[in-house]
């Protein structure tokens, strides 16, 4: 038996005969904790306490907090709905058209949440093509209601996909034997399906209220006079560069960010990102009864008609002369945004860096923390996972104060920017990186280590081969993701780094509805682009998305 | 997740495919980690004008001079802010655009570097700061406006008439149809509450602005956001510069407009920010900037009417003399007062 202490010693012992892997350790966690723990202390520790009273005191501060806690609980709720009932038809009811509703399901996550919020406004605003033109309502999507639809539809498929993970690895053994002792059908799904998924779908709504409460662009567009903790914060710095205030703002959102993060992490299991495939048990599961199965159809018919509609006014808005005064085509709107500016070309320049980044640290960190043993590795894998639990809001002012000073300055850079970026999305990248490596069999490395190759030679001639679709995986969702992202950079913008994202959120804040939604078409087309790309290189073996 | 192993239905055609795939990833990736070659003279522009304006400006700039130039558009409070925030270690050239009383105060807190120009002598002295430290290039003034279409549909069976003056916009039937930006980003906004402050003194000023709050949708963060949003029907009235709601107009959206008497104006600036990358390159811009093809440029794209005499009032515009503009408008006085009065305004508004 080793005593723990006498472990320790022998970890460095190995680590001190591989200096390279050394090297490469104390790289990777030198960045973590410059990138993703500074800017974190930094919130923590610029205000003081009189900001913390200012907080406490000023009504607004409180109804910020309020208005994101009711939100989060609102929209979490009805995107779990929708998402469960997505799920539910598609994994269990069998319904006709799945692949047409799993690519519906698709669009609003590789698309930025903001494209709902200006198609809400497109539909269903007061002027909407929906309410007005053709309900002839006048609605006003400027609060709570509105922002509470945008994000409903913006959230629902992150929901979709976990609830359809866990619906799929339950067993249809318990229910097939509840239904031959006599129990009705909804008396099973009730007793049966729902405990057992229960976990799962407690893990899929905590991961989906983080999105949401972190959610920055949909309260800007759709907000109104309606705030929630990341536009304050968002106001705090841009109406007024507080930064103590925003960072005390920031760190009162990350109080349940990071809560439901360790909750989902430590209580319900990790699973929201890797997929949980069943043990085919050979039995298929119990059907819905026909009508059932038809009123599912027509429920996620609905739901699938509403996204698509969300992206048809945007094209819709992309092509017109005017919208809403001279609906001619015209490609006019496209001059103005991809050739007089760099933003797309910025986004897609910042993207890739930001995904080769984050290929490659992800790949390495999870080698590390799978495949050997030093001290602190836990901390290395919870350091990992951590940019999961910050909002973007927070990441963005982090940044902000961590690095706007000597030493380190980088404010106003495009290295700062592709931080960002790259720490934003680092989790998943580092994720599908685990799970490919639970695949690999430590044997192959064994024979390697055997044969006399070190650590980094192994790692490079067997594992990095082995790794090259998950590396190709995080490397896409990482691009992806990262043109879409707006919360973390819209602080760190300078002129000539101004990327797509928050120029499409000023565009339309100013009103410019056609170059708005052309430039969305575009950074939407980006991202379909690049998971074709994804789709040839590595056909069917990286789901990054388990639709 | 990853399956692995070779494809053995996978053509040879999908195999170059692939290598053509990864190969256009590689380079695309390639170019754009390759560092940038040298960098000609650049200049840091923050605007407040519209994109386009800002683009179509600095194009001609760059054309005219070989100086390249890159933007970033925020509205002018928020630049006011990030100016004042970036003091230590300044990132922007030039402030362009903008009510001059914000120029005024990074003025007075001597963020400005003063510049003399060639292109004064075409500039009245009401116009520019008498120690050149911003100089105004626009002149433009608050207005009303009305939905067309909607008007006619909805209050003139009522009986109502088109707002004329200030007051009229307390009228009940406008309940939750007006909107008007937020002074803390907006210079449009600031304009207009300094506006009916120093219209009315403080006390009927505030009174006014608390009555009218009751009509007031939201605030929105830009100024000219108003005319886009009451120019689609979005709202019905909104409350901005005039050359703000012009451009939609020109665009063929039906709007109403109307500048009240004693209406709240601007002088709009441009400045260089003390101590920025490219001063050199900056004082290059406001002599552009000042200049007759520059004003007309601007003017024509913009609506908004020079403060050269020598530049035409562009068509469609409204000359300047045909407003009757609030005498006791004091930029000045606004600029001393900004922050009192934003402090009073969030006290009362916030919602």
């Amino acid at each position: 038996m080793l005593t723990a202490a006498g472990l320790r010693v022998r970890e460095v012992r190995w680590l001190l005969r591989e200096p390279a892997l050394l090297a490469v350790l104390v790289a990777v966690a030198a960045l973590l904790v410059l990138f993703v723990l500074l800017p974190v202390i930094r919130v923590l520790s610029v205000p003081s306490a009189e900001h913390w009273l200012a907080y406490f005191q000023r009504e607004a501060f409180v109804r910020a907090t309020r208005n994101s806690l009711l939100m989060a609980v609102l929209s979490t709720s009805s995107a779990m709905a929708v998402g469960f009932l997505y799920a539910y038809a598609i994994v269990r009811a069998d319904i006709p058209a799945k692949g047409l509703f799993r690519t519906v399901a698709l669009l609003p996550l590789v698309s930025p949440p903001f494209v709902t919020g200006l198609a809400t406004i497109l539909l269903f605003g007061r002027r909407g093509l929906i309410t007005h033109g053709l309900l002839g309502l006048t609605y006003n999507p400027y609060g709570w209601h509105g922002l509470w639809f945008a994000q409903t539809l913006s959230f629902f498929p992150i929901a979709y996909l976990g609830v359809a993970g866990v619906l799929r690895a339950i067993s249809p053994s318990l229910e097939l034997a509840a239904h031959n002792l006599g129990a009705r059908r909804f008396a099973v799904f009730r007793t049966i399906a729902v405990p057992l998924a229960t976990p799962g779908l407690a893990s899929a709504a905590l991961l989906v209220s983080i999105f949401i409460l972190a959610d920055f662009g949909n309260p800007m567009l759709l907000g109104g006079d309606f705030y929630v903790l990341a536009t304050e914060a968002y106001l705090q710095v841009i109406g007024r560069y507080n930064m103590e205030m925003a960072a005390v703002l920031c760190t009162v959102l990350l109080v349940p960010a990071l809560g439901f993060f360790l909750a989902q992490r430590y209580w319900v299991g990790a699973r929201a990102y890797t997929t949980v495939t069943g043990r085919p048990t050979g039995l298929t599961p119990l059907r819905v009864s026909g009508p059932v199965r038809w009123i599912l159809f027509a429920a996620c018919l609905l739901v699938a008609m509403i996204v698509l509609s969300v992206y048809l006014v945007i094209a819709a808005g992309a092509f017109v002369q005017v919208w809403g005064v001279d609906w001619t085509f015209t490609l006019k709107n496209f001059q103005y945004t991809l050739f007089r500016q760099r933003d797309l070309y910025n986004s897609v320049r910042f993207g890739a860096m930001a995904g080769a980044i984050t290929a490659v640290a992800a790949t390495v960190t999870a080698y590390l923390t799978q495949r050997k043993s030093f001290p602190g590795r836990g901390a290395l894998d919870f350091l990992t996972l951590l940019p999961v639990a910050l909002p973007g809001t927070l990441v963005g002012i982090g940044f902000v104060l961590a690095f706007n000073q000597p030493p380190i300055e980088l404010v106003g850079t495009a290295t700062i920017i592709v931080a960002a970026m790259a720490v934003r999305t680092l989790p998943v990248g580092y994720r599908l990186s685990v799970a490919s490596l639970h695949q690999i069999d430590t044997s192959i490395e064994w024979a390697s280590r055997n044969l006399g190759a070190s650590s980094l030679k192994t790692f490079a001639r067997i594992m990095l081969p082995l790794l090259r679709y998950a590396f190709a995986g995080s490397f896409i969702y990482s691009f992806v993701k990262s043109i879409n992202t707006l919360s973390a950079v819209v602080f760190l913008m300078t002129p000539g780094k101004v990327v797509a994202s928050a120029s499409i959120l000023g565009l339309a804040d100013h009103g410019y509805w056609s170059q708005a939604t052309a430039l969305a078409f575009s950074l939407i087309a980006v991202a379909l682009l690049a998971l074709g790309a994804l789709r040839l290189v590595a056909g069917r073996r990286v789901q990054l998305f388990d639709l | 997740m990853a399956r692995h192993g070779p494809q053995p239905g996978l053509t040879r055609r999908l195999m170059r495919v692939r290598i053509a795939v990864i190969a256009t990833a590689l380079v695309v990736l390639a170019v754009s980690v390759a560092p940038l070659g040298a960098q000609p003279a650049r200049i840091m522009v923050y605007s407040s004008l519209h994109e386009t304006e800002i683009a179509a400006m600095l194009d001609s700039f760059t054309r005219t001079t070989g100086v390249r130039a890159e933007f970033i558009r925020a509205s002018s409070g928020e630049l006011v802010a990030r100016i004042r925030a970036e003091r230590a270690s300044p990132k922007g050239d030039i402030h362009l655009g903008g009510p001059a009383d914000g120029h005024e105060v990074l003025a007075a807190e001597g963020l400005l570097e003063p510049h003399r120009s060639p292109e004064h002598k075409f500039i009245g002295p009401r116009f520019r700061d008498p120690k050149d430290r911003w100089h105004g290039f626009y002149i433009g003034a608050l207005a009303i406006a009305v939905n067309k279409t909607r008007f006619e549909r909805e209050m003139r069976p009522k009986g109502l008439d088109y707002p004329k003056k200030w007051e009229d916009l307390l009228h009940p039937a406008y309940k939750g149809e007006i909107v008007v930006a937020n002074p803390f980003t907006s210079g449009t906004a600031m304009t207009f509450i300094a506006a009916h402050v120093l219209r009315l003194g403080a006390d009927r000023g505030w009174k006014y602005l608390e009555d009218l709050d009751k009509n007031v949708n939201h605030y929105t963060r830009s100024g000219a956001a108003p005319a886009r949003m009451s120019a689609v029907g979005e709202f019905l009235i909104g409350i901005t510069f005039g050359h703000d709601i012009l451009k939609p107009i020109s665009e063929g959206h039906p709007l109403y407009i109307v500048y009240p008497p004693d209406t709240g104006w601007e002088v709009g600036g441009v400045s260089i920010i003390k101590g920025g990358p490219n001063t050199a390159g900056a004082r290059k811009f406001i002599d552009w900037q000042l200049g007759k093809d520059a004003g007309k440029l601007h003017s024509d794209i913009s609506l908004r009417i020079s403060v050269r005499s020598d530049v035409p009032v562009p068509k469609g515009a409204i000359p300047i003399t045909e407003i009757r503009l609030l005498k006791g408008y004091d930029l000045w006085w606004v600029a001393q007062h900004r922050d009192a009065l934003l402090r009073i305004w969030d006290s009362k508004f916030r919602r």
